[in-house]
Parts: structure tokens; sequence; C-alpha cells
């Protein structure tokens, strides 16, 4: 299909952080639109608009985001918090092809990915791992399901902070004859027939988009007993990226570890602290490179200058990074594999948790990500079980 | 000038923040008054914008009350606010 190239003057100067930030969030423009960039002076902005399109609509489109994008948008270098380094390390070129290549990662669709073999059990052994840090603080296990009642995201506010990520959830209504309709559209069909827009019922669940959201709703209207509480789950949790599901990166679906706390202040940042130091011994176990960084969540474009300057500014949200290689530019690339994030009183007031003094219950989290980590461990230590601490070869290629 | 200085920055308080009625210069915004995180960078972009100073992410971050954005407003300018 061609294409129109464009090009829009930028509303105001864009740094290199942003413009990684637009050229990632683009994807939620418009299908028509594509291969949104920032000029390396950060002075304007190129793209392609699909010829059949409208480019006029089209470039109007751009033209809000950006605005959206710029609007508010106060510079903050990344903080450097804590890091660990191997200056010798050679890291695998492309550690996604030869995964897949020994069939031990299937990407079954864009963002799903099945796994098999050293690549599952380095996973499992990752979670044992986490699970095993998240008992040196005493806490408790909890299961929750994957499909979470749309109202609770409602009121952790995900709506109007990542409405463009969320996975509605969604059946065909209570209407034997559409129900009928649909079933013999799909008879004998080798691909699926869409039911109308107006058969399906109103979305009423979502699918969970990070574990503590659960723990937050499982214990709404409580108070908690001990200065923190800390608990532990595992699950699946499900972010829709668009264009940017690609590779083991960025899926829609992903397996997560995650430890929440909630209590006091003080004692919600020092759990936090103590999860800081303790993924700075496991990087050291897993003999892995990585980088502690200030990060902030890929808000909604509208939504984003306000809410991802508060997690910068005050260090709410911390990322480890993990080197995977280097990009096709030559720059060193690094994937986040583990996030710490404090969240002040926002869950325990939504929720109504209280904390010992009766206030609104402060609360944190960190969380893991399986398939990332699985990946950036392949990509650092490559698949010569030699290359691998003892313990860790044991595990993933016995 | 401290008074005047106090009484413009309750002023952007009550009008980004929408806090109504009188308050504590020693209340905590957020713990206490109830100040919406969302709010803090239009907090931080007015002050700017309304005594023509340029404040540090880090200052504004530990300045959580009225009685300590006074102070850090008065220190910024150097020739002293008018």
């Amino acid at each position: 299909m061609s294409a129109l190239e464009c090009s829009l003057s930028a509303p105001a100067s864009i740094d290199g952080d942003l413009a990684e930030e637009i050229a990632k969030q683009a994807a939620w423009i418009s299908p028509h639109v594509h291969d949104v960039r920032v000029s390396d002076d950060g002075g304007r902005v190129l793209f392609r608009v699909d010829e059949q399109a409208d480019a006029g609509a089209e470039r109007e489109r751009v033209e809000r985001f950006l605005i959206d994008m710029v609007r508010r948008h106060r510079p903050m270098a990344r903080k450097l918090v804590m890091r660990r380094g191997d200056p010798g390390r050679r890291l695998v070129a492309d550690a996604y092809t030869e995964l897949r290549k020994r069939g031990w990662v299937v990407e079954i669709a864009p963002g799903r990915v099945s796994l098999r073999g050293p690549a599952l059990a380095l996973v499992r052994a990752l979670d044992e791992d986490c699970a095993k840090i998240a008992r040196s603080l005493d806490a408790r296990e909890e299961s929750h399901p994957a499909l979470v009642p749309a109202q609770v995201l409602a009121r952790c506010g995900y709506f109007a902070s990542f409405p463009h990520t969320v996975s509605l959830v969604t059946h065909l209504g209570e209407d034997y004859d559409a129900i009928e309709r649909f079933r013999v559209a799909n008879v004998g069909a080798q691909d699926l027939v869409q039911p109308p827009a107006a058969a399906l019922a109103p979305f009423a669940a979502c699918m969970l988009p990070a574990l503590c959201y659960a723990v937050y709703a499982a214990r709404e209207g409580s108070a908690i007993d001990d200065p923190v509480a800390v608990v532990t789950t595992v699950g699946r949790c499900y972010r829709y990226e668009s264009r940017n599901l690609t590779g083991i990166e960025r899926l829609w679906e992903f397996g997560m570890r995650e430890v929440v706390f909630l209590g006091e202040p003080d004692r919600v940042a020092r759990t936090r602290m103590r999860l800081l130091e303790a993924a700075m011994d496991q990087l050291e176990r897993w003999d892995l490179d990585g980088t502690i960084e200030s990060a902030n969540d890929p808000f909604f474009p509208a939504a984003r200058a306000e809410k991802a300057w508060w997690q910068r500014s005050g260090d709410r949200k911390l990322e480890l990074r993990l080197p995977i290689g280097t990009g096709a530019d030559g720059a060193p690339r690094s994937v986040a594999c583990a996030s710490f994030n404090l969240h002040e009183r926002f869950f325990g007031s939504a929720f109504r948790i209280a904390s010992m003094d009766g206030a609104s219950a402060t609360s944190g989290c960190v969380g893991w990500g399986m398939e990332r980590w699985m990946f950036a461990c392949f990509a650092q230590h490559g698949f010569d079980p030699e290359g691998w601490p003892t313990w860790l070869a044991d595990r993933v290629f016995r | 000038m401290m008074n005047e200085i106090e009484s413009r920055i309750r002023g952007i308080l009550r009008r980004v923040a929408r806090l109504e009625g009188e308050f504590s210069a020693r209340a905590d915004l957020f713990r206490d008054l109830g100040v919406r995180s969302i709010a803090a960078l239009e907090l931080l972009l007015s002050l700017e914008e309304e005594f023509g100073v340029s404040i540090a992410d880090e200052s504004f971050g530990t300045a959580r009350n009225l009685e300590a954005l006074v102070a850090l407003v008065t220190g910024l300018a150097p020739g002293g606010l008018t």
C-alpha cells in the first residue's frame, strides 16, 4: 500500500525521552498513520499516511496527539538509582530469533507466546526466586482471577489513565436469535465471522492489567492490622499494545509475580527499599547486568503530562532494566523487567483500606515480568550452559 | 511582603487545587488537604509563571505545605519579590 510522506512542526522542541514515547504512543493515532518519528533536531515530526485515507483529517489527528504529548511536558532525565554491570559481557545479537528457532518460544499471535523447555524452566526458576524474596518479607500468598470487574478498574482510575491498553471482556447478549445467527454464520466457516456490535453485551469485566488491583479490591473496606502487610501473588496480565506488539518485549499477555505492601507510609517506603536491595542481590545470584532507574507509566497522551511528572519527580516508579543487545542504530537496548512503585494513599483511599493509625493505607508494589526476564537472561548468558551460573544452568538445562 | 506572597500562593492553591475555606500554612497539601497528585504539575507551573522563577522538581517535591512553598518561592527570587 502506498503512502504519503508528511511532516509537521513540533508544537515545542522535543527531547529524546519524549521522542521515544511519541514513537510508541503514535500506534494509537489511526490505522492509516505510520512510522511517526521525531526529527533528530527535535523540531519536526515525520510520518506517513495511507494514500487512500483523508490526509487532512489524519494530519489533524496527528496534530491533536502531538499537542497532548507535548503540552506541559517537563523534561526530566532518567535518574540512575542502582547499577550492576560487567563491562566485558558480550550479548547475544538476537536471542529472540534463537529462542524461536529452538522451539523454546512459540509466537502464536502478536503479543502472545507459548513457552517450552529451558525458556519455561527459566520462568519457573524466576518465579520461585521472587516468591522466596517475598517470603523473606513474611508475605502471604494469594491467588486472584484474571478477569477483574470493570468497576474495580474504574475505581483505580484505570480507564482515565490507560484507556488504550485495557482489554475489555464481553460476550453475546442473552438473545437467543442473535446467538443462533452467530452460530449459523460460523458453521463450517474457516475464518471467524464476527457478530454485529449490537449483539454484544456491555462489558462488565476486563483482563487484569496488573495483579495488585485485585489485591486492593479483595481488601475493600478492611483495616490492616500490622504496620505493614505484605502480600504476594502470581498470575497473567494483559495490556494491549497495538502495533508495538512485536517480539517478546511487548506482550499482550504476560506472566507477573507481584509483591504488594500496604500500611503506614514509612513502613511502605522501607519495604520498597528492601525489595530494591533484594533485586540487586538477585542480579548477583543470576549474574545479570542491570540498572534501576526512575520511570513513568505509558499514560494515554491526554492524561500523560501530570501523571508522568508526578511519578518521575518523586521517584514513585523505578524500573529494573536489563540490557538485551544493540538496536539497528548501534545504540544499547534494555528492557524493563521489574518495577518498584509507591502509590501513596491512592488505592487505600479508593478501596477504603485503613492502616493501623486509622488513616487510608499507603501502598506500594513490586512486579517482575516473567517473559522479559527470561529473554534478557538468554540475551546476556547465551545458549551454552557453560556461561551460566551453575545453580541456574542446573535448573534451566537439566 | 511575606504575607503578600502567602496570599498569592493561597490564591493559586484555591484555583489549581480547588481548596475552599481557610487552611493552615503547615497542613500537608496532599495528606491533610487532599490535593490530588494530578494537580501538582499545574501548581508548580502556576508558581513559576506567577513569580517568574524556575523551580527545581526536587525542591518542589519536598515543599509539601504552604509555608514551605512561600519559603521556596522567596528563596528563589534573588532580588526579592515585588
